[in-house]
Order: structure tokens, then C-alpha cells, then sequence
């Protein structure tokens, strides 16, 4: 699988997931983050909520540009009784459905957690069946548990920078409790990214006994993309660290904010070049 | 319901390709677009050598991941004789099936924007005929029946080295291969 080819999906996955998880870190806020106070917190977390809808709904448009006739999209539903592509697409699209509906009432001064809650569950939903697409396939390196990992994995690290910069964007005060909310909502990405990196050397061991494709898809990521795999951490994880770095260190709110936005462009960077990765490990498994 | 399939006999064929164009004929195929293809493997040392040639097409599998993936219903498994069949008219091109394939069968045809495979030569065998690949095969080695008669005629023998293990998707195909392509 080469960039060429497969863009659209790089964008389709990577935007659900950034809008995926950002919508379930701002509601998790807005439940358990009673001391800032409903107001205040509906403030802090507006921008954010109000960016996931869009982009959900601009990774739906650009997952058309994969299909050899994007005029026939709408059956792409059809088989949901037994393909994760359908339940993908369902589920992305009532994600999007309820964010809508969410925003609304949000606007009109009534949001609803339970909402909010509903639409969680649909989110993962979402990934889970996005992940299950690639699970189902006959590539080695995408049939592994490693596939649930990185899009969950990419779902929160997203989720938890997005979440960060858009509350520091935001114009309240940054008091005590908001820091202390961002500590906790930074810290949460550093984790999604230890769990894959430990999982890594497992994911290499066990392509190592899928077979000749298996150790070819292991040869990719060890070889050809060693540096990038290197790099793809190094940006996420650097990105993730600065943020806390910030977050951590109280003074100076705007300093934080602009720290944030840079942060966060290395986050993205880090996460595109680590689906750049996943779609190059896409080796069949086929006659040979 | 009866699940049709082939025999196919490696051990007589030539790898001439005639069942392939015989394929793009019938389903008239452009450049690059193979429901059906022929592969020659090779191996051994001096003087202990050997080759054999394979000749697969879809295997209209008991378990197709082709159709269970399929977004939209347009692969499907007749029930009359499970033949995996593929609607056109319903396919948009996502290439699920290419990706759930380990036999190469679903092929993305660019021109058209929709994949296409192997169907059996299905309106061929509705009058009682046999698929094009097999009636073109200068060395009858290539036969579609009943797969479970084929199996009791020839004995089942799907695990090859160079196949996906018959397991992911219980192929209906039973091949005649010399010891060494055999696991």
C-alpha cells in the first residue's frame, strides 16, 4: 500500500480518530471535572466540541475519494450483518448524527451528558469496527491485536492533545483546577503511547512467526521504515511531553497555549507517519 | 445445497495459459485484470530439480471472507450451488474483497472503478456446461463438479506450500501437485 493509493484512508482514519477521541475526553471532562464549576467547564470544552463534528464529517467526505464509484456510497451499509466496512460507516456517520444533535442543544443551552455518553459509546463503536476492517483482512501486519492498539492508541493521543490545546485556546482563566484537569488529560496520551511502545516488540515477534509475508511485513518495519518508526515516536511522544511540559509549569497561560499549538502539530506528524507505516506493512498474504 | 469446485491437475500441466485467455475471453478482461492466472514455481539443486506449474482461479470458498467483508452485499454465495458470485450493479469499489482474498480471486478493474472475479462461468454452467478455463485446457487439467465427488474421485489436497492455509477460508478446490509443492 502506497501514499498514492491510499490517502483517503490515511485521512479518513486518522480524522475519525482525532474527532473520536476528542469528543470522549471533553465529555469525560465535563462529567468528572465537577469542582471547575458547569459553566466554566462548558466554556473551557466549547471550541473543542465544536471542531470534532466538522472533521468527523470531513473524513467521511474524503473516505469517498477511496471508492472506484463514490456515487454508490450509500450501500456501503447494506452488509452490516457481517462487514466491520458497514458497521464503520454506520457507526461514523450516527457519531456524527449525535455530535450534531449534541451541538444543538449545546447551543441552545442544554446539553445532555447522557448524550454526550450515548455518543462515546457509538465513537468507540466506530474505531472498534474501523480497526476489525484491517483485523479481517489477509495481511499478517494488520491481523495482529496491534491494529486495535495504534487506532485506539491514535484515538487517545489525539483525544488528549486536542483536548489540552483547545481548553488552553479557550478564554477562561486558567485556574488551578483547569491545570490540574489538563495534568491528568496529558498524562493519559503519554500512557496510550507507552502501552503501544511496549506492545512493539511483541507486534515484531509475532509477525516473526506469521510466515514468509509475516517476516517480510517485519523486514518493511525494521528495515525500510527502522528511522521512520524511530521518527513517527519521537514526534508523538516529544509532542505529548511538551505539552505536559507546559501544563506542568503554571506560569504564563499564553506561553502555554502557543506551546501547545506546536506541540500539537508534532503529535499530527507523528500520527501520519505512523499510518504512513501501517499502510506500507499492508503485505497480503497471497499465491507464492 | 451441492458446492461446486475444481480439481485441478498440476502435475499434467504444461502452464501454457490457455485457460487464462480461454478466462478473458469469456469475461473479457482488460490488461492486468486475471480472474484466472498461472504461476510456475521451481526449486531444488542440481541434479534433484523440479517445477510445477499452478493454475488458480476463485475457489468459491465454503468460508468466502471476500463476501463476508463485502460492505455492500455484492459478493455473494449462491445457494443453489455455492458459487461466489459478484453483482456489479451493487459493487462500489472500496477492494475489501482484494483485501480479504488470499487467493488473488477478486480483481479491481480501474477502468470500470468496481472489482470483478471469478463467477464459475455461472450462465455457462446454468445450461449445463463447463467453465470456459475448463473446456480450453489442452490437458483436461482443470475439472468443475461437485466437490465432494471431485474429493472422492481424487482425494483432497489443498495444502500447498505457496497456499494460504485452506483453514481461513475452506477453499473448494481440490489439486493433483507433485511431493514437492505439498507441505
Amino acid at each position: 500500500m502506497t501514499f498514492s493509493e491510499e490517502w483517503p484512508l490515511m485521512f479518513f482514519t486518522l480524522l475519525t480518530q482525532f474527532a473520536v477521541g476528542t469528543y470522549i475526553f471533553i465529555v469525560v471532562v465535563r462529567t468528572f471535572s465537577k469542582k471547575l464549576g458547569q459553566e466554566k467547564c462548558m466554556k473551557l470544552t466549547g471550541l473543542g466540541m465544536t471542531v470534532t463534528g466538522p472533521v468527523m464529517l470531513a473524513a467521511l467526505i474524503l473516505s469517498l475519494f477511496h471508492l472506484g464509484t463514490p456515487a454508490g456510497a450509500y450501500r456501503a451499509v447494506l452488509n452490516w450483518g457481517s462487514s466491520w466496512l458497514s458497521r464503520e460507516i454506520l457507526f461514523a456517520g450516527l457519531f456524527f448524527v449525535l455530535w450534531f444533535i449534541g451541538y444543538v442543544m449545546e447551543k441552545k443551552g442544554t446539553w445532555s451528558q447522557v448524550l454526550g455518553w450515548l455518543n462515546t459509546v457509538v465513537g468507540i463503536a466506530a474505531i472498534y469496527s474501523m480497526s476489525s476492517i484491517y483485523a479481517a483482512t489477509v495481511m499478517p501486519a494488520w491481523t495482529d491485536f496491534n491494529t486495535y492498539l495504534s487506532f485506539f492508541g491514535t484515538t487517545a493521543v489525539f483525544g488528549a492533545a486536542g483536548t489540552v490545546l483547545f481548553m488552553l485556546l479557550s478564554k477562561e482563566e486558567k485556574n488551578e483546577q483547569v491545570m490540574s484537569v489538563l495534568k491528568i488529560v496529558g498524562i493519559t496520551g503519554i500512557v496510550a503511547v507507552l502501552l503501544q511502545l511496549i506492545y512493539l516488540p511483541i507486534y515484531a515477534s509475532a509477525l516473526a512467526a506469521e510466515g514468509a509475508v509475516g517476516v517480510k511485513s517485519l523486514s518493511v518495519l525494521a528495515g525500510n521504515h527502522l528511522y521512520t518508526t524511530v521518527f513517527r515516536w519521537i514526534l508523538t511522544a516529544g509532542g505529548l511531553a511538551i505539552i505536559l511540559h507546559g501544563v506542568f509549569r503554571k506560569t504564563m497561560t499564553k506561553a502555554v497555549a502557543q506551546l501547545a499549538a506546536v506541540a500539537f502539530v508534532l503529535v499530527v506528524a507523528g500520527e501520519f507517519l505512523g499510518r504512513f507505516i501501517f499502510y506500507a506493512l499492508g503485505i497480503p498474504i497471497d499465491i507464492g | 445445497m451441492a458446492q461446486k469446485g475444481f480439481y485441478y491437475n498440476s502435475t499434467i500441466c504444461t502452464g501454457c495459459k490457455t485457460c487464462l485467455i480461454a478466462c478473458k475471453d469469456k469475461n473479457d478482461s482488460p490488461v492486468g485484470v486475471n480472474y484466472r492466472k498461472v504461476y510456475t514455481f521451481e526449486g531444488g539443486k542440481f541434479p534433484n530439480v523440479w517445477a510445477y506449474s499452478l493454475s488458480m482461479s476463485c475457489h468459491h470458498c465454503e468460508k468466502p471472507k471476500c463476501a463476508e467483508n463485502c460492505p455492500t452485499g455484492a459478493i455473494y454465495k449462491r445457494k443453489e450451488d455455492g458459487l461466489v458470485l459478484h453483482d456489479k450493479e451493487k459493487c462500489i469499489g472500496c477492494r475489501m474483497c482484494v483485501w480479504s482474498c488470499p487467493y488473488e480471486a477478486p480483481q479491481y478493474n480501474e477502468e470500470e472503478g468496481k472489482a470483478g472475479k471469478c463467477d464459475g462461468c455461472a450462465d455457462l454452467v446454468d445450461k449445463g456446461q463447463n467453465p470456459a478455463c475448463v473446456d480450453a485446457c489442452l490437458m483436461r487439467a482443470i475439472e468443475f463438479g461437485d466437490i465432494e465427488e471431485l474429493r472422492a474421485k481424487y482425494g483432497d489436497h489443498v495444502n500447498l506450500k505457496v497456499l494460504a492455509d485452506a483453514k481461513m477460508t475452506k477453499p473448494s478446490i481440490t489439486v493433483h501437485a507433485i511431493p514437492e509443492a505439498k507441505i
